[in-house]
């Protein structure tokens, strides 16, 4: 009984220093990445993590939206009007493909590529001592390694969402029109009758939430690695799964905050 | 050198690019379609519930969207202030008399609001003015004077029920007159009523009351009638109880030495009497029956005769009207000189 609660109480106080050491950090990051600009190396290294982070996901991310997008138009296009609704379709596409879907899909696409990519990456770093020789060289880690990465991976996850949009509610149609008869001047003028600033807002925002959860995630689990490499793969699931659940938290509070807004 | 990695700028710059013009392109797009920057006009209409109303909801025209629902407010008298919009694209659409009708779906499928345009020209509704709702007071005005221009639904189901609905508008009317009738029959049963039905049914009542006492007071009398009866009843019986005894009325009567035979035997004198006042009276009945027989023949032309003087004095009784009324005769009747008529009666000729 008693060694429980010494547990209870033990994990409690490391899960509160935990969550504000994280909290630390996350500030850590957020003020590096103010000045991370201003230098021309640091640029290059941004652009290398959008290449990685962000084009090398499009096949992927493009595929899912198009399939997901042609499927939405060709059910509501069968289905709907059957109940006089068919104008409902254009407002489901916005809904699933831009607000809802869109940037939730995405962040899973780009944690699980790039997320367990980064805590592997760190780990690897940690193990083979390279942290300590930018630390003895004077080089911070967290300016030089996490804010490129963080950086990168925000950036990235929301032109990978604009990029799905812009499959899901286009590309889908080219899909559509091979089965089915649609014709283009109609449907992009219902679709942006449909589609509202505020959708483009809280895709925007929604995604870009879950990319810093992403690389703030994976290069803290990535820099948790102490002494062993088989504790590089541990991580890089826990980095993963507590992505996930992050990103799924933080799109719920984002879509009950907009419901409660508009 | 993998071209991506060695073109890692180039390749990254046109990807950021292709997602900033794409979103301006589509923010553009929105701002056009959406007329974020046109003029509205914005007018009020005022409805009975807010069911069915939400603010967005889209007003059209038909078939075009041509506004939006702004805001919807409950005032202090119950009803529902609806603020809307028109595009300045249908302002001129909006002229006298027209409407606002509500059209939801029977099946529950959502609805929206359709303006109907007023018969005629005329320029278009200052801003801010009412906008009446159809199923208000002065929309119902316009309706029945058809002053508005409503075409007929194209959906079959809404048809149908706008062609139920006055019908049941109807019936629930019937239905409210019959429970006022029932209220007003029930209040004169009661009694409370100054009407000629209350009035009656009090009169009514009084005389019932009245049979009441009548029939207290018959009880009374029947009673003593029955004890009369019962007292004759007694007579009868024992009278029955006399005839019943072998020694005692009949038989006396009947005796040989009775008063009967004595009655009798008296040489067929009173016997002789009887049959002679019986042949008299056998006469005198077949000269009723000739009389009646007689009679029985005449009675049509009697009826004839009284049917003819009831009709001249009736025409008499007209012309004396008439002439009474008449105000062109202003000198009286003309007097007639009497003739004597050709006609003589049966009883005047000279044998």
């Amino acid at each position: 009984m008693l060694n429980f609660v010494e547990r209870t109480g033990k994990n409690t106080i490391t899960s509160v220093q935990n969550f504000f050491y994280a909290m630390g950090y996350f500030y850590r990051i957020l003020r590096d990445s103010l000045f991370y600009l201003r230098h021309k190396q640091s640029r290059r290294v941004l652009t290398f993590q959008i290449l990685f982070t962000g084009i090398e996901a499009l096949p992927v991310i493009a595929i899912l939206s198009v399939g997901l997008g042609a499927i939405i138009i060709i059910q509501g296009l069968t289905v709907l009007p059957q109940f006089g609704q068919g104008q409902l379709v254009y407002t489901i596409l916005i809904t699933v493909i831009t607000r809802e879907l869109g940037p939730i899909l995405t962040a899973f696409i780009v944690a699980a590529r790039s997320g367990t990519a980064i805590s592997t990456e760190l780990g690897n770093m940690v193990v083979s001592h390279e942290i300590e020789a930018y630390v003895a060289d004077g080089i911070d880690p967290i300016s030089y390694l996490v804010v490129p990465r963080f950086l990168g991976v925000t950036f990235s996850l929301v032109l990978l969402n604009l990029y799905f949009n812009i499959f899901g509610l286009l590309g889908s149609f080219v899909i559509t029109a091979l089965v089915t008869e649609i014709f283009l001047q109609d449907y992009l003028f219902n679709l942006l009758n449909a589609i509202s600033l505020a959708d483009i807002l809280v895709s925007v925002v929604k995604s870009a939430v879950a990319g810093m959860v992403i690389s703030v995630v994976a290069t803290y689990y990535g820099f948790k690695v102490e002494q062993s490499s088989t504790e590089v793969p541990v991580m890089a699931i826990k980095s993963v799964g507590r992505s996930f659940v992050l990103i799924i938290i933080t799109n719920a509070v984002i879509t009950v905050v907009y419901y409660l807004t508009i | 050198m993998k071209f991506r990695i060695r073109f890692a700028q180039q390749v990254v710059g046109v990807f950021v690019l292709i997602a900033f013009v794409a979103v301006g392109a589509v923010i553009v797009s929105m701002a056009s379609s959406q007329r974020w920057f046109a003029r509205n006009y914005t007018y009020y209409s005022v409805f009975p519930s807010a069911e069915g109303l939400s603010a967005g909801m889209a007003i059209s025209f038909k078939g075009f969207t041509v506004g939006r629902v702004t805001d919807i407010t409950l005032r202090d008298q119950d009803e529902v202030v609806v603020d809307f919009y028109i595009q300045d694209t249908f302002i001129d659409r909006v002229i006298p008399n027209s409407l606002l009708q509500l059209v939801t779906s029977p099946i529950g499928l959502g609805g929206g609001l359709v303006l109907h345009q007023g018969r005629g020209t005329g320029d278009p509704l200052p801003e801010g003015t009412l906008i009446p709702a159809v199923n208000s007071k002065e929309g119902q005005h316009i309706v029945q004077n058809q002053l508005a221009l409503m075409p007929a639904s194209g959906d079959s189901i809404t048809r149908i029920i706008a062609q139920v609905e006055p019908l049941m508008l109807n019936v629930n009317n019937l239905l409210l007159s019959l429970d006022e009738t029932i209220g007003h029959v029930n209040t004169a049963l009661a009694g409370d009523q100054t009407g000629p039905l209350g009035v009656t049914l009090v009169q009514v009542q009084s005389l019932l009351e009245e049979v009441e006492r009548t029939l207290i007071e018959t009880r009374n009398q029947s009673t003593a009638i029955l004890a009369s009866v019962a007292v004759i009843a007694e007579n009868f019986e024992a009278t029955s109880g006399e005839l019943r005894d072998p020694t005692g009325l009949v038989p006396r009567l009947l005796d040989a030495d009775g008063s009967i035979t004595t009655f009798l035997n008296d040489n067929n004198v009173l016997f002789d009497q009887i049959e002679q006042m019986l042949v008299t009276i056998n006469a005198s009945l077949d000269e009723v029956n000739d009389l009646a027989g007689f009679v029985n023949s005449t009675q049509p032309q009697i009826a004839g005769i009284l049917e003819e003087s009831r009709a001249a004095i009736a025409t008499g009784q007209d012309v004396l009207q008439g002439v009474s009324n008449n105000p062109l005769i202003r000198r009286g009747i003309t007097p007639e000189i009497p003739q004597q008529s050709t006609f003589q009666s049966h009883r005047d000729a000279q044998f």
